[in-house]
């Protein structure tokens, strides 16, 4: 079953270009590390051009957010329900929508995610919907387990590893969480403070004693030695909402990455940067588009849009007013001295040769990788 | 009227050439030589215009200080500017018959564009009618025997309305007559005419309420009867105006002889300059068998080095001479990295170049003088030449343990501005964290390690490691996912080349006073850690900020300690299996701190592709997806237009796009789609 899948993806993902009988399977597929495994079936179906589109179509409505959270469960250990606190946890996974199931994990007091696969599974067209286990744990600690893991790391010269707290074979993006470790230290203090002097040998090992600058010394090594980071909370109500904005984003996560595998190297504004419709047939709004479309060279304002945009009216006249002139210099000044209109009194200017230069070589270049700038 | 200064001055006919004496003797040949001698003619680097003209007074004319700036600059778009001012033939002036068509004439002394000059725009006739006289050096519709009399005063009423303001002003001791004769002195040296009130703005000493006056005057003038202040002026004052443009119009005056005096269209770049070392360098290699017809900045600056080193540029930032060769279209830029090679025009000039210089050098470029010492095989020497290449422009920075220290770098824009800011800087001289401020194209905080004993104590090599800091105090964060920053700076952190991304917030007191609910913060804050991959940190002030940049700082100290580490070039990911998790070590292969900035700058130079895919999406309903499959199709709008150009009817064009296959579910464009695209760039009227 999983050598098809993963072979019908691999080859997909070669086999661009490779001229098929009825159509060329040319989608991207994105380069998530975790393959799916498809059903047999789903194999099967691909086979028809029709069917097959249809199950992407599909595979994409269920990478959607809204739909994702639905195929989104929370696993919660239970060793976390035994605070009494937890319930406010719980009641927050219940009004978000998402399946959480009780289940032990590993470690003890953790929390999990994983996707609920779907039936039939499109994996086959798109892997990322398959991928079953998140990579995220999220490590519940009480403060004095957090701070006596604290004082072993501070103790510990340079590495980190193994680090406290998790068994070696954890998944790989972990966070830990401490609630109250703040009014923990500060209910601490008065006593340390009280106990200065006639401190003990015998008490020592069995008190910790961490202050805030070594927790956060130790926050700082888990950050660049494990990259773990560390979630402080008031609350088991601000647990909740944390946990529940990461499931938020986890939901979406497939479909935000599948959509940023596919854009430009550069950073488009929103998912279409137009703003008015077309209105009718006659083209009406095209204008603006066209304005726009000047505005997308670097360094241009809407002024000097305006004035390129009054003078030719339409790419194609410019386009041939481009053809009309005789010489190559003429061209490359074709927009240099339209005025630009003054905007609140100050001294009116023209577009200027260095934007003419540039749309000059847009339209006339056969180089798709040409670069535009003078400068870098 | 006296005219100490002007420009026009120097170029008066009145030196004894011109003198009708003379002129009797001299055959029309001759003469016509003579003409152009007064001054010399060079191309002058307006960029706007392959037609300005410069000029420098010869020795024995009434001088002025330096060059003489007034300057001729056609005014291109005007139909009316057809032949002897059309085609590559260098700077042509238009003759007196175009004079439907208007000029750009620079003239110092104004307010300006650029320090010294400023740029009139004035219909020809007009400049011919000065020039007639003024500029006669060169096109000179004159008959030799007759001197032309000076327009004294292009601008008389203005200049009269003035002198009755001062005089006024004089008379009632106020202090304005002050405002009014420096206005005058200024507008006594401008040699041109002037339309309005409004277009004086443009000379020193004419504010807003000055041209007011002269507007409302004009019109006052004008309303009881008075002439159009230009083409005829009061006959006491300019005589001349009144019969010139007349005798203009008729004059049968050749269309002037060109000067072919290293014409603008004939650019010939200086020799030992560095334009013309890149020139020759770039026909070298186009000539190459081997060669692959470009070179990189990095092939040129060495080889440069090599040939011709005083033309090498001071720093690598910046080099002007590919600037201007670039803004000539003589050579062009492909690709990132850069790769410079000829256009067809530098490949002509390049060609004549190398033909005029020494004929060595015709041969595969490898001529003796240059590589004397090298073997006689040019390829052998070429193939030599590249191996060595690779080393010397990429010198890669090794720093073994102890040779570095590790500096935070701050970005200049956290230590400006607001009065918080530099309390940052204040805290970490506190906290005794070494750091440096710089302009950082993106982030706020990067570390870099930078050699201790430098073998070039001006520029000690520095790598930046591989962390990136971006501060936001919640109140900016909320007003950066308003206005669309967040997305793009993200954007921008996760393509630096740095892997291990930080996200500082600062929360600064409460929350309640946002433009955003909390949640939705909470959220934009955990989808940056989760789906982006930062590493969020928050504290409570800048304070704490600033302390946990320097816990950082000693962390990063301690992370790297006893590590070698190396340079590597951009574009290159350092670590093959970033976020496959915690490593135990650092990594040890960086970019060097410039080629992190240089990669970092916000509005590179764009590529044809990018701005055409961006154009598309301008259209509604286009999102990237779409124009990806476009411009995968039809790559520059050049290919787009001649596949529609090759339609047999609008029909087709509308359809032309329809069935281009989108995005991985490989959907066709759609009809509706492939029309509007159509209208857009098919419709030869202005579009609505």
């Amino acid at each position: 079953m999983a050598p098809a899948g993963c072979g019908r993806a691999a080859g997909s993902r070669r086999g661009r270009g490779r001229s098929r009988p009825r159509r060329p399977p040319t989608w991207e597929i994105s380069d998530s590390d975790t393959e799916a495994p498809a059903g047999a079936e789903a194999a099967e179906q691909a086979r028809d051009p029709a069917a097959e589109r249809g199950a992407a179509a599909e595979a994409l409505r269920l990478l959607r957010p809204e739909q994702a959270l639905r195929r989104l469960a929370v696993r919660v250990d239970p060793a976390i329900l035994e605070d009494a606190g937890a319930d406010v946890l719980m009641e927050a996974l219940e009004g978000l929508g998402c399946e959480h199931r009780i289940e032990p994990q590993r470690p003890a007091r953790s929390l999990q995610w994983s996707r609920v696969r779907p039936d039939p599974c499109p994996c086959s067209v798109l892997p990322e919907v398959g991928t079953a286990e998140e990579q995220e744990l999220l490590l519940l600690l009480e403060p004095e387990e957090f701070l006596r893991g604290v004082a072993q790391l501070i103790q510990g010269s340079g590495q980190v590893c193994p680090l406290p707290w998790f068994p070696p074979e954890v998944p790989s993006c972990r966070h830990l969480a401490v609630i109250g470790l703040d009014a923990y230290l500060w209910s601490r203090q008065p006593i340390t403070q009280g106990t200065q002097q006639p401190e003990s040998p015998e008490e020592a090992p069995a008190e910790v004693t961490v202050n805030w600058p070594e927790v956060e010394e130790a926050l700082v090594r888990l950050q660049l030695w494990a990259n773990v980071d560390v979630l402080l909370v008031a609350s088991w109500q601000e647990l909740s909402q944390h946990v529940c904005a990461v499931t938020k984003a986890l939901a979406q996560r497939p479909f935000k990455q599948s959509q940023e595998s596919q854009a430009f190297n550069f950073c488009t504004a929103g998912r279409w940067a137009a703003g008015k419709p077309l209105t009718g047939d006659n083209g009406a709004g095209l204008r603006r588009a066209w304005w726009r479309q000047i505005r997308q060279f670097n360094r241009v304002s809407p002024a000097v849009a305006d004035a390129v945009v009054t003078a030719f009216p339409s790419p194609r006249l410019l386009q041939q007013a481009l053809a009309a002139c005789s010489s190559e210099q003429e061209r490359r000044g074709i927009l240099a001295d339209l005025p630009v209109k003054a905007t609140d009194g100050r001294r009116p200017r023209r577009v200027g040769p260095d934007l003419s230069r540039r749309v000059y070589l847009f339209l006339t270049t056969t180089n798709p990788d040409l670069l535009l700038d003078l400068g870098s | 009227m006296s005219l100490p200064q002007i420009c026009l001055h120097s170029l008066v006919p009145r030196a004894p050439l011109f003198d009708s004496s003379h002129a009797q003797d001299l055959s029309p040949a001759f003469s016509a030589r003579m003409r152009l001698k007064p001054t010399v003619l060079e191309t002058f680097e307006q960029p706007s215009s392959g037609y300005s003209v410069k000029h420098r007074p010869q020795p024995g004319l009434p001088s002025h200080r330096g060059r003489c700036p007034l300057s001729c600059n056609l005014y291109k778009d005007d139909p009316a500017l057809e032949s002897g001012v059309r085609g590559r033939g260098g700077p042509r002036l238009p003759g007196p018959g175009c004079c439907a068509s208007e000029m750009l004439v620079l003239v110092r002394g104004a307010k300006c564009l650029s320090p010294d000059f400023t740029t009139v725009r004035v219909p020809v006739r007009q400049v011919w009618g000065i020039r007639g006289s003024a500029l006669g050096f060169m096109a000179a519709p004159v008959r030799l025997g007759r001197k032309r009399p000076l327009p004294v005063c292009p601008n008389p009423l203005f200049v009269r309305w003035l002198t009755e303001w001062r005089d006024e002003a004089a008379s009632r001791g106020r202090r304005t007559r002050f405002v009014f004769q420096k206005a005058l002195r200024s507008l006594r040296r401008y040699p041109l005419p002037l339309r309005s009130g409004k277009e004086a703005k443009i000379l020193q000493h004419f504010g807003d309420g000055l041209c007011r006056m002269l507007d409302e005057r004009l019109q006052q003038h004008q309303a009881s009867g008075g002439d159009r202040v230009l083409d005829s002026a009061p006959e006491e004052k300019c005589p001349a105006q009144e019969e010139q443009p007349a005798e203009i119009q008729d004059s049968s005056v050749p269309v002037p002889a060109q000067p072919q005096v290293g014409g603008s269209g004939s650019y010939w770049p200086a020799r030992h300059s560095g334009a013309r070392a890149v020139l020759l360098l770039l026909y070298q290699e186009h000539l190459n068998p081997n060669g692959h017809d470009f070179l990189t900045k990095e092939e040129l600056l060495q080889r440069c080095a090599q040939k011709a080193p005083r033309v090498v540029p001071g720093s690598t930032q910046s080099w002007p001479a590919l600037r201007s060769l670039l803004h000539r279209n003589l050579i062009l830029r492909t690709h990132r990295p850069a790769r410079y090679s000829l256009t067809l025009e530098g490949l002509e000039l390049a060609q004549k170049l190398a033909e005029s210089e020494s004929p060595s050098l015709l041969n595969v470029g490898t001529g003796p003088e240059h590589h004397g010492e090298e073997p006689a095989a040019p390829e052998a020497a070429s193939a030599q030449l590249g191996a060595s290449e690779e080393e010397f422009q990429q010198p890669p920075l090794e720093l073994g343990p102890g040779e570095y220290r590790v500096l935070l770098c701050v970005d200049i824009g956290e230590t400006r501005g607001a009065r918080n800011r530099t309390e940052l800087l204040r805290e970490l001289q506190r906290l005794h964290v070494t750091h440096t401020v710089r302009k950082l194209h993106v982030g706020d905080f990067v570390w870099v390690a930078q050699e201790t004993r430098p073998r070039n104590p001006a520029k000690p090599g520095e790598l930046v490691l591989n962390h990136i800091v971006e501060r936001k105090r919640l109140d900016d964060l909320c007003s950066s996912i308003i206005d669309g920053r967040f997305r793009e700076q993200k954007f921008r952190l996760k393509r630096c080349g740095l892997e291990r991304r930080i996200y500082l917030v600062e929360e600064q007191g409460s929350v309640h006073n946002l433009s955003l609910p909390e949640s939705t913060l909470l959220q934009a804050v955990t989808n940056t850690q989760v789906i982006d991959g930062f590493f969020v940190k928050r504290t409570a002030d800048i304070k704490e900020s600033a302390a946990y940049l320097a816990l950082l700082t000693r962390g990063l100290q301690r992370l790297y300690q006893g590590h070698t580490l190396r340079s590597r070039p951009w574009g290159i990911p350092g670590d093959p299996e970033s976020g496959a998790g915690p490593s135990p070590n650092p990594l040890c292969s960086l970019l060097t701190f410039s080629d992190f900035n240089a990669g970092a700058i916000k509005n590179k130079a764009q590529s044809v592709r990018e701005v055409f895919a961006r154009q598309l999406m301008q259209v509604r309903g286009i999102s990237g997806e779409k124009a990806a499959a476009l411009v995968d199709r039809y790559s520059t709008p050049a290919s787009l237009l001649a596949a529609y150009d090759a339609c047999a009817s609008p029909k087709e064009q509308e359809t032309l796009l329809s069935t281009i296959k989108c995005g991985r579910l490989q959907r066709n464009l759609g009809p509706a789609l492939s029309r509007t695209l159509a209208q857009l760039y098919c419709t030869c009227s202005p579009l609505t």
